[in-house]
């Protein structure tokens, strides 16, 4: 079965381990503050 | 700093999520002693991708 | 890349190293460049390409946003709610980034698999079984970082009559331990059985209908079948991702407030 050939194991975690890393910086950094940013402005443009 | 345009905003990433981080670590460690066990068993022991044969081992086991 | 015909139909899943970095001093074979990475470099571009699509355009198109956008909101609605349904409280905040990450690298790798001749990366059983079992590490050190010796209440549930507490610990104690695996076998055992069902029944009905023009006809039937297992298939790709989502939101919970 090709998923127990145990010379990528840490091939596997390794690059998963790093996309998910940048993926976890991308989004708390970038995406969800702009998300987050246009909620607020619609709040206070609609309210105010 | 921007990133293409977007405010950055730096979100305490290694202050809330530490306990992942070290979570993955231990992983890391237990799934290299996994493979370097399962690569020592005699059905991938002659494998031409076995790192032995990068070292310059080249018996058959 | 050694034959260049699915001989088997677990062929789909082989891992290939498309670029070896070959050092005499150290083994650095973890770094090669294989489909594995490939794949999971097209999941993260295709991520970042509809954020940067979505916040392109005239400037006064901001706050109104276009239509990549609605892609990005309606995901991150679905995870912001679902996130304050499941724990609640003040503390909710800090980890809607991990659950969003998640969901969306789950969904996008599984629907990138789910195009044909392409790697399911979610049915990689020690990658997904792999960050079930980190994310059990760690959701353990963070209920015991924040209540310390109290977290073993959570073996123990409330309103249970003093004699059966002894069995009940264990009980609990053995479906605690049980969740490190079974969040990731869920998602990779549904992904790995699903594409292995499509291929099996796929090359069944192709050596019927490839028979003669009779059988072309009839065999009309049975892949009229396999359509109706393939919507399937995109829905539990759908399905299984948010499911990953849910329930890590709410071991979450009863990480940080113990029922």
């Amino acid at each position: 079965m090709p998923q127990l050939i145990p010379f990528f194991f840490l091939n596997q975690l390794f690059y998963g381990y790093l996309a998910l890393f940048a993926l976890l910086v991308l989004v708390s950094w970038v995406i969800l503050p702009y998300l987050l940013q246009l909620q607020i402005v619609r709040l206070l443009i609609t309210k105010l | 700093m921007k990133f293409l345009g977007v405010k950055v905003y730096r979100f305490p990433l290694v202050k809330y999520y530490w306990p992942f981080f070290v979570g993955f670590g231990l992983t890391f460690y237990g799934v290299a002693k996994i493979q370097n066990a399962m690569m020592d068993t005699a059905e991938f022991i002659n494998d031409p991708r076995h790192p032995r044969f990068k070292k310059g081992d080249l018996e058959k086991k | 890349m050694t034959n260049n015909y699915i001989n088997s139909p677990l062929d789909q899943f082989i891992i290939n190293n498309l670029l070896e970095i070959n050092s005499p001093f150290l083994n650095l074979s973890t770094l090669n460049f294989s489909t594995f990475s490939l794949y999971t470099l097209f999941v993260v571009l295709v991520i970042s390409l509809t954020f940067i699509l979505s916040i392109g355009g005239e400037s006064n198109n901001l706050v109104k946003g276009s239509n990549w956008l609605i892609a990005i909101e309606a995901i991150f609605d679905t995870i912001l709610n679902m996130v304050k349904g499941q724990i609640g409280g003040s503390v909710y905040g800090r980890y809607v980034p991990l659950v969003y990450t998640l969901f969306t690298f789950i969904l996008v790798a599984n629907l990138i698999g789910m195009v044909p001749y392409n790697f399911a990366l979610s049915a990689s059983l020690i990658y997904i079984i792999g960050i079930s079992v980190s994310l059990w590490i760690g959701l353990t050190i963070l209920g015991l970082f924040l209540n310390k010796a109290v977290f073993f209440s959570l073996f123990v549930p409330s309103g249970t009559p003093l004699p059966l507490v002894p069995v009940l610990v264990l009980i609990e104690l053995l479906s605690y331990t049980a969740r490190a695996i079974s969040l990731g076998l869920r998602l990779a055992a549904n992904t790995l059985s699903g594409h292995l069902l499509m291929s099996i029944l796929g090359n069944l009905v192709k050596n019927l209908m490839s028979i003669n023009y009779f059988t072309f006809i009839f065999g009309l039937i049975p892949l009229a079948g396999i359509f109706a297992i393939v919507i399937l298939e995109f829905a539990i790709a759908c399905i299984q991702a948010y499911v990953f989502a849910i329930l890590t939101s709410s071991y979450l919970k009863d990480s940080i407030y113990l029922h």
